[in-house]
């Protein structure tokens, strides 16, 4: 019984086989294919001979497609086999469509890890806080073009390390871990004049003590404080310190104010610096000791300020201030006044040391003439010069204050930092008060909202209590509450929920909610979508449709419209790309930014206004400012904003393929590459990838010597007929792009540079030659007909965008079904107008989208 | 696909000399043994040169010890003693920058590579079990790759390489305690996942078990740090300068940092396991401060240009300088026992591709140093007959001195012994 039952099973699986593989052309495959790709030989991989048909796979979807795809577009037979005539050609390639519009279904995503930047947005919604990646965090491997695809986005174990560690800092910063109340003994430190800051004229170390003359506003211009000493914990220091009066000038006290300090040098102003201590300095006392008991922070220390110095001025009082305080010490000292005259008055190249000295100098030398009482000039040309260089004669003759050391013993009582309170208050509001529950209810209450978030939809009870577990249990080794909730903070992060996308097996609203904020706003939905997700309002196409134009509205969106370009367009490799010099004499910072700004307002124009596709090619607009001006040879734009400006259609400049942006990322900074360029037009713009050379390809070693431009060069390179084939595609697509030079100005000639004398010639060399024959025999003299050509055939541009977006939106490759969805998302578009945002609406809207 | 080897049935070289082995005669060589190579290898760096180099200026023309050192080797004049240059070594993979990662995998389906099957051998002798290390932050850099051929992502600021070996972390309780934490995360989120695993499709299976087998891996990883947390922290003193040169331009000068930053990382036994990839795409270099007149790139397609070839010469010389103060660093460098470090570390330099020019990957070029073997000559292996071998039989080689026994490395299954003892 069992043996005739297998026989049954066994038979029907054949037919099933047989008839899988009777739909198929195989009397082509046998007539035309065998010959290089039956089991012996597989040419290029592919066995037409025996072949899979387990359509489960996508793999099998992918070698079909290949396969139809060499078909049709003529490829294969390559061109020195015989070739098929146009109607058996024609029957074989319909076999093969029926084949697999029968097999193929739309969709085919995989679980989709969050990429770099999708983590670090998914991570500040979660959480509501303001984070960033550490550097060298791992960036996303490109796949299909794009950082953001299934496939491409692995999970290698460096990575989860990064998460693991990210992980830690999400949670460090919401329950800061914990801080024991450090048990620090006050220790005692001794600190001389020696080891206290000279800062500029401010002081001097004289006769072994350090000298404070000033009470100039400026902390680095009066005061002095010890340079190796700082607070170690917050909490209070005694500072005993020790000083006198220097020469004196009359009866009254000298004012000391013990300032609050971090020991590094700052230009800052006295006035606001918070004051530990005030105290007075009898004149007439000799060396006097005080007590100062100040509360500090860690970092922090004391500096010493003699705030009723009589020289010094305020900064906001008039600005004859400094001449007054000098021609006070003039009128005092006229000797000093001629001395000051003798040495040539100011002169920058003396220091104020070097200047006193010279004017000690002058003053002690007998042969000076000076009057008693002469006139003081009311203004002199550096005050501020003279007024320091006056300072050094104070350090020597007074009136001045001496510090003679001190002792600084602490931390006396440790205290919580500031900042160490302000994390102890963020942890309290995110934890919320116990207010009598339980532990586990308390738990669950924290968790709860935050697992919703990283879930990206809500959790049910059983969801909460593994967490709330998680929690329990890590108490029991002996743990706070707090270090449970960072732990389960730890795993929320790193579980698969948050890390992934896609999980269901059947999108569901949350997942095509997901996906469509993921896709324009590169992260998490927000209340709105979520909302409308859980009235399960997104299975329809319509409410889908309304959600794109308030998510493109959004400023948000603004990372799509990058990233998107970036990716697409290749836009990302400018920063790499340093211009040569000898093609624009002096590249800015601001010619990078203009010309990526030209193309990000130009694409946001398009989507704003709903324009038409075409607009892409022929604008008629684009957006200036004097650096890319200068680029395009466009005279009388002076500002650096960027303004719209019309231009003409029909003409080299204008749409994607007029760019700066464009031509620079296609190019490598020094000299232009048709071949790169050809390339990216028939991959970006024509939806015509061409095919990666096979591997068995033996190496060619083309000979290019004697060939003189670079149209002979490849020419040279394409003669052999397997290079051809492709290269017929590709070098008129590149060559029409030939007069924009690797920044994108337009030239006539390939420029010749010499150097003669250190500075670089420039003169004309070869023309350019940019015409082109495409493969369906259209005659290209240059970028403009290129142009004409697409805006003709437009559809071939539409195709290729909507592919991208898709491809982005989704993150996978398109199917057989997904590519005739695009089709029809190409006709009905066409159909209302050809609008830009129609089109990334349909997308959304399309069945390609809404399906795993 | 590949059908250059017949099957070959004997194999087996001889097996470390401390235990009683059978010697088989290789049949090709009826009457020569293939001497040992007993364990002495304890380090092993890998070196690949992303862009390659002009292989008439790298090779010379003799075989031998007595050859003329080729121009782009010339920095390395004084230390022709240390180390072997082989012609005609690949792993007959397919050609093109896409199969570049080829040459520490073999050919074939994406695989373990070289450098990966030592460090699962060595990797617990040292806190970091390999490194992997480039200039810049292009995330198509790939040249390590663990079983199952997930590549491994390089670290491209020298500031993150040298922070991760050498910041010392004064708070030691609070890393232990988090690495101890760190684990119940790990098994809970690995449970979780598992117990997921169980409700998917076959193609979201796959994606699940790399996301598995990551936890699993960084599992390990925390029982090992915690281990070495009890051990002191090795303190080093390196200018490091305030910026990090990742900019494609300044590749070279990444080079040199990050070339020191390894030596300190081997110097300090933080890891045993190296690999570096030094890049090369369109920048346009600026050499002995003059500017080149083409990117990188470009000038590996050099289609036979003398200018060009000058040029890309220059780049592949500034490579090989800083190549070679990397082995003088190891060879001036002693370990515990008194012995150079370079004697006890195998260093290939290299590349995966072999002529960047045609985009074609055989003849790769192929520079041995230090291990204990014996070097200073060049030679010219044979690619067809009785003498053919392969580079996955110099990677056999390699692995015998680390005690690694394996039949085969891809399609390679004989060893180059004969040329290294």
């Amino acid at each position: 019984m069992n043996s005739w039952f297998s026989y049954v099973i066994l038979c029907l699986l054949c037919c099933g086989l047989a008839s899988a593989a009777a739909d198929l052309p195989q009397d082509f495959f046998a007539d035309r294919c065998l010959d290089c790709h039956d089991s012996e030989s597989e040419k290029g991989d592919i066995n037409l001979e025996t072949f899979a048909t387990d359509w489960s796979r996508p793999e099998t979807e992918r070698f079909w497609l290949k396969v139809l795809k060499a078909v049709e577009t003529g490829k294969m037979p390559p061109e020195n086999k015989k070739q098929p005539s146009v109607t058996e050609r024609a029957k074989a390639v319909k076999k093969l469509h029926v084949v697999l519009s029968d097999r193929s279904r739309p969709g085919g995503s995989v679980l989709r890890r969050l990429n770099k930047i999708e983590y670090e947005n998914s991570v500040r919604d979660t959480f509501s806080i303001n984070y960033s990646v550490p550097q060298g965090f791992p960036n996303d491997q490109m796949h299909q073009g794009f950082d953001n695809s299934a496939e491409g986005l692995i999970l290698s174990p460096p990575l989860m390390e990064y998460y693991l560690s990210c992980a830690t800092e999400v949670a460090d910063s919401l329950v800061s871990p914990p801080r024991r109340i450090a048990i620090v003994k006050p220790e005692t430190v001794n600190v001389s004049p020696v080891d206290m800051a000279v800062s500029f004229e401010a002081s001097q170390l004289r006769d072994g003590v350090l000298r404070l003359v000033t009470r100039n506003e400026v902390f680095t211009r009066s005061c002095t404080w010890p340079t190796r000493f700082e607070a170690s914990h917050a909490g209070s220091y005694r500072f005993t310190v020790r000083l006198s009066a220097f020469k004196p000038v009359d009866s009254n006290p000298l004012q000391v104010e013990m300032l609050v300090t971090k020991p590094s040098m700052t230009f800052t102003s006295t006035k606001p610096m918070r004051r530990a201590a005030i105290f007075e300095v009898s004149p007439d006392k000799g060396v006097q000791e005080f007590i100062v008991e100040a509360d500090l922070e860690p970092g922090e220390t004391l500096a010493f300020y003699w705030s009723n110095a009589s020289f010094g001025w305020d900064k906001k009082t008039s600005k004859s201030a400094p001449a007054k305080q000098v021609n006070a010490i003039f009128t005092a000292r006229p000797k000093l006044f001629a001395a000051w005259k003798k040495i040539g008055g100011f002169d920058r190249r003396r220091t104020p040391k070097e200047t006193w000295a010279a004017m000690k100098k002058a003053a002690t030398d007998g042969t000076l003439t000076f009057s008693k009482s002469p006139k003081l000039p009311r203004r002199y040309s550096n005050p501020a010069q003279l007024t320091w260089a006056l300072q050094n004669m104070l350090m020597e003759d007074g009136p001045a204050l001496n510090i003679h050391g001190m002792a600084i013993n602490g931390p006396i009582m440790v205290r919580e930092s500031k900042d160490e309170a302000s994390e102890r208050r963020r942890t309290e509001r995110f934890l919320g008060e116990r207010d009598g529950r339980s532990q586990e209810a308390w738990a669950g209450s924290v968790l709860q909202p935050l697992l919703d978030k990283a879930h990206r939809r809500p959790v049910g009870h059983d969801v909460v209590n593994k967490y709330v577990a998680l929690v329990t249990e890590h108490m029991k080794t002996g743990q706070s509450f707090e270090a449970s909730i960072h732990l389960a903070i730890r795993a929320i992060l790193c579980s698969n929920e948050f890390l992934y996308r896609n999980r269901s097996k059947h999108l569901d609203d949350y997942d095509v909610a997901a996906r469509l904020s993921y896709f324009l706003w590169s992260g998490p939905p927000d209340k709105h979508l979520y909302k409308l997700a859980s009235a399960e309002k997104l299975s329809s196409a319509e409410n889908l449709t309304e959600e794109v134009d308030r998510m493109l509205l959004n400023k948000r969106s603004n990372i799509f419209l990058n990233r998107f370009l970036d990716q697409w367009l290749d836009l990302r490799k400018i920063p790499e790309t340093m211009p040569d010099e000898r093609l624009i004499p002096k590249w800015l910072a601001g010619h990078e930014s203009a010309i990526l700004a030209e193309t990000r307002m130009f694409v946001r124009e398009i989507i704003d206004q709903n324009l038409p596709l075409q607009t892409f090619i022929e604008p008629g607009f684009t957006y200036l400012n004097k650096f890319n001006a200068q680029i395009y040879g466009r005279k009388g734009i002076k500002s650096e904003k960027m303004q719209r400006v019309a231009v003409p259609k029909g003409g080299r400049y204008g749409g994607i393929l007029g760019q700066a942006s464009v031509m620079m990322a296609t190019a490598n900074g020094v000299d232009t590459q048709p071949v790169l360029r050809g390339v990216w037009l028939a991959q970006n713009i024509f939806g015509r990838a061409p095919p990666e050379p096979p591997n068995d390809v033996p190496a060619i070693e083309p000979d290019t010597r004697g060939a003189t431009t670079i149209r002979e060069q490849i020419e040279k390179h394409t003669r052999d007929v397997k290079c051809a084939s492709c290269h017929r595609d590709i070098d008129p697509l590149g060559f029409a792009l030939e007069n924009f030079d690797a920044i994108g100005q337009w030239r006539e000639h390939y420029p010749i540079f010499t150097k003669i004398n250190g500075t670089v010639e420039h003169r004309d060399g070869y023309p350019v030659d940019s015409h082109g024959i495409l493969p369906d025999g259209t005659k290209l003299a240059n970028v403009v007909d290129l142009k004409a050509y697409l805006t003709a055939n437009i559809d071939l541009f539409s195709r290729c965008l909507a592919e991208k977006l898709l491809v982005y939106a989704t993150g996978r490759e398109m199917s057989y079904a997904d590519q005739r969805i695009i089709d029809q998302i190409v006709t009905q578009v066409k159909a209302k107008g050809n609008g830009t945002r129609d089109l990334i609406k349909a997308i959304v809207g399309s069945d390609a989208f809404r399906v795993k | 696909m590949n059908r250059h080897h017949t099957d070959i049935t004997s194999r087996r070289r001889f097996i470390k000399a401390s235990g009683i082995g059978l010697a088989l005669p290789m049949l090709e060589s009826v009457g020569q043994v293939a001497p040992p190579v007993t364990a002495k290898a304890k380090r092993l760096v890998c070196i690949g040169v992303y862009l390659g180099f002009h292989t008439p200026s790298w090779l010379p023309q003799n075989a031998g010890s007595d050859y003329a050192m080729p121009k782009v080797l010339a920095p390395l004049s004084k230390l022709r003693r240390e180390f072997s240059l082989f012609s005609g070594l690949d792993h007959r993979a397919p050609n093109g920058h896409k199969h570049w990662h080829n040459y520490l995998t073999g050919t074939g389906a994406n695989s373990v590579s070289i450098d990966q099957i030592v460090a699962q051998k060595i990797g617990f002798q040292s806190r970091f079990s390999s490194l992997q290390v480039t200039c810049g932050t292009s995330a198509g850099s790939r040249m390590s790759f663990t079983d199952g051929g997930v590549a491994l992502p390089m670290i491209g600021r020298p500031s993150v390489l040298f922070g991760k070996l050498f910041s010392s972390d004064s708070d030691r309780e609070r890393m232990a305690y988090l690495l101890d934490s760190n684990r119940s995360v790990l098994d809970f989120v690995m449970d979780d996942g598992k117990a997921y695993r169980k409700t998917v499709s076959h193609a979201d299976g796959q994606k699940l078990d790399e996301y598995l087998t990551a936890v699993r891996s960084v599992e390990k990883e925390v029982q090992k740090q915690r281990k070495w947390l009890e051990k002191p922290a090795a303190k080093v003193v390196y200018p490091l300068p305030k910026f990090d040169p990742v900019a494609a331009d300044l590749s070279l000068e990444c080079e040199t940092l990050m070339y020191d930053i390894m030596a300190l990382a081997l110097e300090t036994d933080s890891t045993r396991v190296l690999t570096f990839l030094a890049p090369g795409s369109g920048q346009v270099f600026t050499i002995d401060g003059e500017r080149l007149t083409t990117g990188y790139h470009g000038l590996s397609h050099h289609g036979n240009s003398p200018d060009k070839i000058e040029e890309y010469n220059r780049i592949g010389r500034e490579h090989v300088k800083r190549f070679g103060n990397f082995l003088n660093r190891l060879k001036g460098k002693t370990d515990g026992a008194g012995r150079p470090l370079l004697d006890t570390t195998a260093v290939l330099f290299g590349s995966g591709m072999g002529n960047a020019n045609t985009h074609n990957n055989s003849n790769l070029p192929v520079l041995l140093a230090g291990g204990g073997f014996r070097h200073g000559k060049h030679h010219i292996v044979a690619r067809h007959g009785a003498g053919e071998r392969l580079l996955g039989d110099l990677f056999l080689s390699l692995l015998e001195s680390f005690d690694i026994e394996q039949d085969r490395f891809k399609n390679a299954t004989r060893n180059m012994n004969e040329f290294l003892v």
